[in-house]
């Protein structure tokens, strides 16, 4: 398959698996033919009597488990990452996102932020769903949606797939541009008064989130710097998600002149 | 006046920086050292002049043209955040400023007319890896303990996922 410039092979010998490995692939994945891939994912049924399941890379096994919903993850997991790090024409930032009247809203932050469940927050509060997981911007700093079920965790801090339509939400389909940046963690207890960040600022706390951010340094801020002298940035703990989810709407929805200017240095 | 310190100061090579400019701020990256580093207008224009060749007094001259009031102080305490943020070409010693004391020059800044913006400041992060910027970690992978999850159903024991 393509996908986002990469040449990619997922395989099975099962049919059955085949459907379910095919059905979560990353949006925009298309079938190709073709003899030079970046890499080949495999998942296979191994083991005697209890089955096992391995998940190989290139030909090395990577992973093994005997559930085939978590070999599955792993693979959807891992190949998604490798999308994320070496997507040639897009850059990916670990962030939720939502658009809101015509802007997109970023959320960037690392795994245990609360990311998916603020941006569950936002989408039952009317937001158009985007993404849980990565926000994709060209170069001219624009975000695309990355469809994929929500990752929800229940009270035991199990993952679980949530359909957006679920949440009584609806997913994105073109790019936008970006209005908003909420650079936000959970706090139990905290009141979300988020401070103003210079675009510089941004930068950083989009780049801190960036995959390719290594390997890709130069385009990285070359787009971070393109999102950062469009939109509005912002920083702060966050409490119960519904709260700050309604505060962020507030800040999005508000015309720039309603707005305490920024600072514009860091 | 650039008997005050002990040396002209030189910015690191620039094969080993990639520098991105904001209206009011400039991005630096170090790919030696894999840090980002947002450099407010201040620190920015003590680190342009960086050359090895501009003595401290021009670069104060500039600072204070540029309406920066205290220039002396914003250049050697920006001259003091560009080395603490190794911005600045290695050397056997860290530079010296005759009579220079961080705490007594913000108190100075502190208390100058628009000090606010004169304050040179140099923000760092360090370039997340591919694996710290992943959502969660597969079974079997590691690194659960220091923050980022395991993926769905996994447990996280020791530094591993399970």
């Amino acid at each position: 398959m393509r996908c986002y410039g990469l040449a990619l092979e997922v395989a099975t010998e099962d049919g059955a698996i085949l459907e379910r490995l095919v059905a979560d692939l990353p949006p925009g994945a298309r079938p190709v033919e073709t003899e030079a891939v970046n890499r080949r994912w495999a998942l296979r049924v191994a083991g005697v009597g209890r089955p096992l399941h391995e998940v190989l890379v290139d030909g090395e096994v990577a992973a093994r488990a005997p559930d085939l919903g978590e070999a599955l993850e792993r693979l959807h997991s891992d190949l998604r990452l490798y999308v994320a790090a070496h997507a040639r024409r897009r850059l990916f930032v670990h962030a939720g996102v939502v658009a809101w009247r015509g802007r997109a809203i970023l959320m960037p932050g690392r795994s245990l932020a609360g990311k998916s469940t603020l941006t569950a927050a936002l989408v039952r509060l009317g937001a158009t769903y985007f993404s849980d997981e990565y926000a994709v911007l060209d170069e001219r700093g624009r975000v695309h949606p990355f469809g994929k079920p929500l990752s929800l965790r229940d009270g035991a801090g199990r993952q679980h797939d949530v359909a957006v339509e679920a949440l009584g939400g609806v997913a994105g389909r073109g790019p936008l541009p970006v209005g908003l940046v909420v650079a936000t963690a959970y706090r139990d207890g905290a009141r979300f008064r988020p401070r103003a960040l210079s675009p510089g600022e941004t930068v950083l706390a989009l780049f801190d989130n960036t995959v390719a951010a290594q390997h890709a340094a130069r385009r990285a801020l070359a787009v971070l710097r393109a999102v950062s002298v469009e939109a509005r940035a912002v920083r702060g703990a966050r409490g119960e998600a519904e709260a700050a989810a309604r505060a962020i709407l507030r800040l999005a929805g508000r015309e720039r002149r309603d707005v305490e200017l920024p600072p514009t240095q860091c | 006046m650039e008997r005050e310190l002990d040396r002209l100061p030189v910015a690191r090579p620039s094969s080993e920086l990639i520098v991105e400019e904001l209206p009011d701020e400039l991005l630096v990256y170090d790919r030696r050292r894999k840090h980002a580093h947002c450099l407010n207008r201040t620190a920015a224009m003590v680190w342009r002049r960086c050359d090895g060749v501009t003595s401290l007094e021009a670069m104060v001259g500039e600072l204070e043209a540029a309406g920066i009031s205290e220039g002396r102080t914003a250049a050697l305490l920006a001259l003091d955040e560009l080395e603490r943020a190794q911005l600045l070409a290695p050397a056997e010693a860290p530079l010296r400023a005759v009579g220079y004391s961080r705490r007594r020059m913000l108190k100075n800044l502190g208390i100058a007319a628009g000090a606010a913006i004169a304050i040179p400041v140099v923000q760092s992060i360090v370039a997340p890896s591919v694996a710290e910027a992943a959502s969660c970690i597969p079974s079997g992978g590691t690194g659960c303990a220091g923050g980022t999850a395991c993926c769905s159903g996994g447990t996280c024991m020791g530094n591993t996922c399970f």
